[in-house]
């Protein structure tokens, strides 16, 4: 179970992020939903431990993050927002390093990276340098690295970018199996479509205050909209789409 | 059970410790350099290994004229004794051991400390933070072991062999030996340690901007502190040779005698000065490590772990002047094309914004001036007009930053951000070597207005004038000759041009310096009492761009347009007969 309770960070004294509350439970899947600049990524590092919250914690199974961020660390799952790898490594030797860093045994590790590697069609490329691979190859080396230990936690971080359609296909369907084996995840995106479909429930922040949190099915119905897009439009807008569409065209063809 | 299981299992054992997998990434990340997305670093590094040994190596080969024993006997120099010969050329060693490692920390410098790559790949594994900052101090510790090991390697070896020459006895083959050994891997590690200690302490103390801000300074400083202690080995070797270093008490200030001394130390030859020289150098190898370590932590502390709160952004300059009135002024009169103008805004502010471009622009910059600097320094004045080293310096300086910025424009930025010109180009534009040229010139304005004021307010507003026609003549010719064959947007192509055959153009670069600076300047000298004389430079010019003429004319309409080519072409397509 994991659990934030009115998480705050400050930059110089002003808010990114602020009063952030929610629980996922396991076999939970939260999306967290906003525009850029409402906080999603300040969040995340929250909840992996990169950032220290100004206020307000981080807890895990009833523990605080903080108290033992290893333990933490090693039953979570990250997958960031932008696969920046080493490019001079090879898929298999960033995958051996994870493997090792998370304390595998040496013939367990090499066995699922091999699986792995076959099941997210990236076996063929293993020892080709990951400069070489492209961005949807390298989030599939990130999400590989992701599951290596099998986490009970899982954070994905925009997770689908730059994966083709047969990926992100899997990737969905992987996600949604993850939380019914009883994983907790936390899915960050953009991707409105994606998140209704696999999210059991949903969050939505806009310049750092939570400005919706329910279950995926009966966030439209609450909020008394047609569907999630209409939703998340209204909840986080603040300026006119088809206006300010309709004034770049003008700008274009002036 | 057989040796090789046992050690198959050893070296097992020390790859699954986490300990090691650190070390090994973080080593590789420096050993590859910090640009990212480049395939060629695998060459590059064992290129740069080879290529740091050579300095070494050829002032061994150089010196084993003087310790030949038949060429002793030709000179009927019968009581030479190789042991105090080779003291002030064991100076040289350790200047060229500091130089060497001091300019490879200073290389190394971005790749030196964590960063955000490290952040979001290694922080999120459950791995303790002291570990990571335990594992990156050991590695930087390896690196600069590799480093000095490698660039004093050939001349450990070489070096007592050809001052041992003439000599049969292995004992003094080895005493010479060990204290050249001890002095210059001693000396290399000093150097490094400093530089790596000085970057620590200003990240220690500066917050993340500010040290983004003043690095490239701070690095240029060091380099020209470097190159100052190698130009001037020369004069202190003459001290050496004359047993007089006792006697000069500023000499005990320069690091690099200290470890004259320790090399006296370890062949057990050290009088009270040497000795006192060796306990400083020994004392200064143990507390630039002490400190460099000390400000790594610190550095550590305050940038990594709360490298995550930190926005990046670009570092440099916004440089808004350029759409300003000098850059309309330039745009009417200089910049005719909107690929000149478009191409030369690019070039300046990836210039003044890309620390590896800013870098490679100040390495030039600062072996310019201290070239120019020490001629001006050695040659002296000669009043009451300019002297010829007075004309001589400015002209070494812009060489040094015409060559560097004519490199440097081969040096590729982000790969993936060249596709917006190759769609916005048209392959046949021929006006790559025009931008080059054009913007070589446009960027050394300020030296020549800045030197050619000096020379006015010093000689009055006829010399100031003729110096900066003829600063200014030269610039455009050199920046025209050597832009000739440039098919590029600078920096946009990977194809980097100056990897072959860089041996060669090296070469060419020494003796162009006489053609470009000393040559005119004597003809300047001659000509300052009668600035008419200064129309000796027409035939001259009149020879070097009819030949840039020449080679232009004959070059083909597929030799000036523009190209993006990201790869060698190979020489012998062959053929899939298999298919």
């Amino acid at each position: 179970m994991l659990e934030v309770r009115r998480l705050t960070k400050l930059y110089n004294s002003l808010p990114a992020v602020q009063n952030v509350s929610f629980s996922i439970a396991p076999g939970q899947i939260l999306g967290c939903l906003g525009p850029n600049g409402s906080g999603k990524s300040t969040t995340v590092k929250m909840l992996i431990g990169l950032l220290q919250p100004s206020s307000g914690q981080v807890l895990f199974n009833g523990a605080d993050i903080h108290a033992d961020l290893v333990g933490y660390r090693k039953q979570l799952g990250y997958v960031p927002e932008e696969p920046n790898l080493y490019p001079y490594l090879s898929g298999r030797e960033y995958l051996e390093m994870v493997g090792t860093l998370r304390g595998l045994g040496r013939a367990q590790r090499d066995q699922k990276i091999a699986d792995l590697l076959q099941l997210f069609s990236m076996y063929p490329h293993r020892d080709g340098s990951i400069a070489s691979y492209s961005k949807g190859m390298r989030q599939r080396i990130l999400l590989i690295a992701a599951l290596l230990d099998n986490p009970t936690l899982l954070v994905f971080d925009e997770p689908l970018s730059g994966l083709d359609v047969m990926s992100a296909l899997i990737f969905k369907n992987l996600i949604r199996r993850l939380g019914e084996g009883g994983r907790t995840v936390f899915y960050c995106s953009h991707v409105l479509e994606v998140v209704e479909k696999v999210c059991s429930h949903l969050l939505i922040l806009r310049a750092g205050d939570v400005v919706a949190y329910e279950a995926a099915a009966d966030l439209p119905r609450v909020r008394k909209e047609a569907s999630l897009e209409e939703t998340f439009a209204h909840l986080v807008s603040e300026i006119d789409a088809e206006k300010v569409a309709g004034e770049i065209i003008e700008v274009v063809a002036a | 059970m057989s040796d090789d299981g046992l050690s198959d299992r050893i070296a097992q054992r020390v790859e699954d410790n986490p300990l090691y997998q650190l070390v090994k990434l973080k080593l590789g990340r420096m050993l590859h350099g910090a640009n990212p997305d480049s395939e060629d670093f695998d060459s590059g590094i064992g290129v740069a290994l080879s290529v740091l040994t050579l300095p070494g190596a050829f002032l061994s080969l150089i010196l084993f004229n003087k310790y030949g024993s038949l060429l002793h006997f030709l000179r009927g120099q019968l009581k030479f004794d190789p042991y105090a010969a080779s003291l002030p050329d064991e100076y040289l060693f350790i200047v060229l051991a500091m130089l060497v490692s001091g300019g490879v920390a200073l290389w190394k410098w971005d790749t030196l400390f964590l960063d955000r790559r490290d952040l979001v790949n290694i922080v999120p594994l459950p791995v303790h933070t002291r570990q990571i900052f335990q594992a990156s101090l050991l590695a930087v510790a390896l690196l600069a072991l590799i480093f000095c090991v490698d660039v004093n390697a050939v001349s450990a070896v070489l070096y007592p062999l050809v001052v041992s020459a003439s000599q049969e006895s292995f004992l003094f083959w080895s005493g010479i030996a060990l204290g050249h050994v001890t002095a210059i891997l001693a000396a290399s590690l000093f150097s490094f340690a400093a530089v790596f200690a000085i970057a620590g302490i200003f990240m220690a103390g500066l917050s993340a901007r500010a040290f983004q801000a003043v690095s490239l300074y701070l690095r240029g400083a060091i380099a020209v502190a470097l190159l100052l202690l190698f130009s001037g080995a020369f004069s202190v070797t003459a001290y050496i040779g004359q047993g007089t270093v006792a006697q000069h008490a500023a000499l005990r200030y320069l690091p690099s005698i200290w470890f004259l001394g320790v090399c006296q130390w370890a062949r057990g030859d050290a009088g009270a000065t040497f000795r006192h020289f060796a306990f400083l150098g020994l004392i200064g190898l143990v507390t630039t490590a002490v400190v460099g370590a000390l400000a790594y932590a610190l550095a550590y502390q305050r940038h990594f772990s709360r490298m995550a709160e930190l926005v990046p952004s670009p570092s440099g300059h916004s440089l808004a002047g350029l759409n300003s009135l000098v850059g309309r002024v330039l745009d009417r009169t200089i910049l005719r094309t909107p690929f000149e103008r478009s191409g030369f805004r690019f070039v300046v502010r990836t210039l003044g914004r890309s620390d590896r471009h800013r870098a490679a622009v100040a390495v030039f910059a600062a072996i310019g001036l201290v070239a120019g600097t020490e001629y001006l320094l050695w040659s002296g004045v000669d009043p009451p007009g300019p002297s010829t080293a007075q004309f001589v310096s400015p002209l070494i300086l812009l060489y040094c930053c015409i060559l560097g910025l004519r490199y440097t424009f081969d040096l590729p930025v982000e790969l993936n951000a060249n596709w917006v010109f190759r769609f916005l180009i048209a392959p046949t534009l021929e006006e790559g070597s025009t931008l080059a040229a054009k913007t070589i010139v446009l960027l050394l304005l300020p030296i020549i207005v800045v030197v050619s004021v000096v020379f006015g307010m010093g000689w009055g507003f006829v010399v100031g004038a003729c110096e900066a026609l003829v600063l200014a003549v030269l610039s455009v010719t050199l920046a025209t000759g050597i832009a000739l064959s440039f098919r590029k947007l600078p920096f946009t192509c990977a194809k980097a041009a100056f990897q072959q055959n860089a041996l060669p153009k090296l070469l060419i670069c020494v003796p162009g310096i006489f053609v470009f600076a000393m040559l005119p300047a004597n003809l300047q000298h001659w000509a300052r009492s009668n600035p008419m004389r200064l129309l000796v430079f027409v035939p001259f010019l009149a020879v070097v761009w009819w030949g840039i003429y020449e080679v232009r004319s004959r070059q083909v309409s597929f030799e000036r347009q523009i190209t993006f080519q990201e790869t060698d072409e190979t020489a012998i397509a062959l053929l899939n007969l298999s298919a």
